[in-house]
């Protein structure tokens, strides 16, 4: 059965439950690897590197934390950690986070918007998935 | 709820020209004018969590004349918006809005009907 977002939330680093988010989508990409040798009748592939990405939009307030934060990991390469998108109870994708895009609208007669993009990465020491889905 | 905020700062504590003379959603031809008309068709959430909700707010401004109507209708967004974001303090945006002088529409025979000025808000609230 479909799942209503009526009771979603969003934390960004230590802010949880960020207020002024807008939208967001988070992207999931497995990059699958073909392994076809020679003379086979088909293609073959085995399972390649998981990779994704969070796109955020949200009304600008610079005084709520999570949505300075967003600017931090841009200005000053700050590591999201976590980047939680829950959309209802249990059922959330999280992990850590690199912010590789801020992008502000202000045009007349408006409220001040961001779309940001986020991508789940693992630091260089880190051995454990940068993301974790539970669904 | 924001809409209690509305109907209180055009009814409740009047200061606009029409001030005994505000409808909700339409008027009755034999009312006395001038006139303003309120109708708020859309509220919704406009974040994640109902942390913020966005409303659309119409004002119709009707009166003899297009002159009156048009300064009854900057009344009412003026006292409209000093009253709602007042009593929100920091938790109510309203865009700018402006309120275009609508075309006098010509009646039956060469009588004009009432004219009106129509002013659409757009309103940014947090509870």
């Amino acid at each position: 059965m479909a799942t209503a977002t009526n009771s979603m939330s969003i934390t960004i680093g230590a802010n949880s439950s960020v207020k002024g988010i807008g939208n967001v989508s988070v992207t999931v990409t497995q990059q699958p690897i073909e392994v076809t040798a020679l003379g086979d009748d088909y293609t073959r592939h085995v399972v390649g590197i998981l990779t994704a990405q969070c796109d955020l939009d949200f009304f600008w307030d610079s005084g709520v934390a999570g949505h300075t934060a967003i600017l931090s990991g841009i200005e000053a390469g700050t590591a999201i950690n976590p980047l939680t998108i829950s959309w209802a109870a249990s059922k959330s994708i999280s992990g850590k986070a690199m912010v590789t895009s801020w992008n502000l609208t202000a045009a007349p007669n408006g409220v001040c918007q961001v779309s940001a993009s986020l991508i789940y990465t693992a630091a260089d020491s880190d051995a454990a998935s940068p993301i974790t889905i539970t669904q | 709820m924001i809409e209690a905020n509305v109907v209180a700062g055009l009814v409740a504590a009047p200061q606009t020209a029409a001030a005994d003379r505000v409808h909700i959603g339409a008027r009755l031809q034999s009312g006395a004018l001038p006139a303003l008309v309120v109708r708020m068709p859309t509220g919704e959430s406009a974040a994640v969590g109902d942390t913020l909700h966005v409303y659309t707010l119409e004002l119709s401004a009707v009166a003899a004349t297009m002159v009156s109507a048009q300064s009854l209708a900057a009344a009412a967004i003026t006292k409209l918006r000093t009253y709602i974001v007042g009593v929100n303090a920091s938790n109510c945006v309203i865009e700018s809005t402006y309120a275009p002088i609508d075309d006098p529409v010509v009646g039956e025979g060469d009588e004009a009907e009432p004219a009106v000025c129509t002013a659409n808000l757009t309103i940014y609230w947090t509870p």
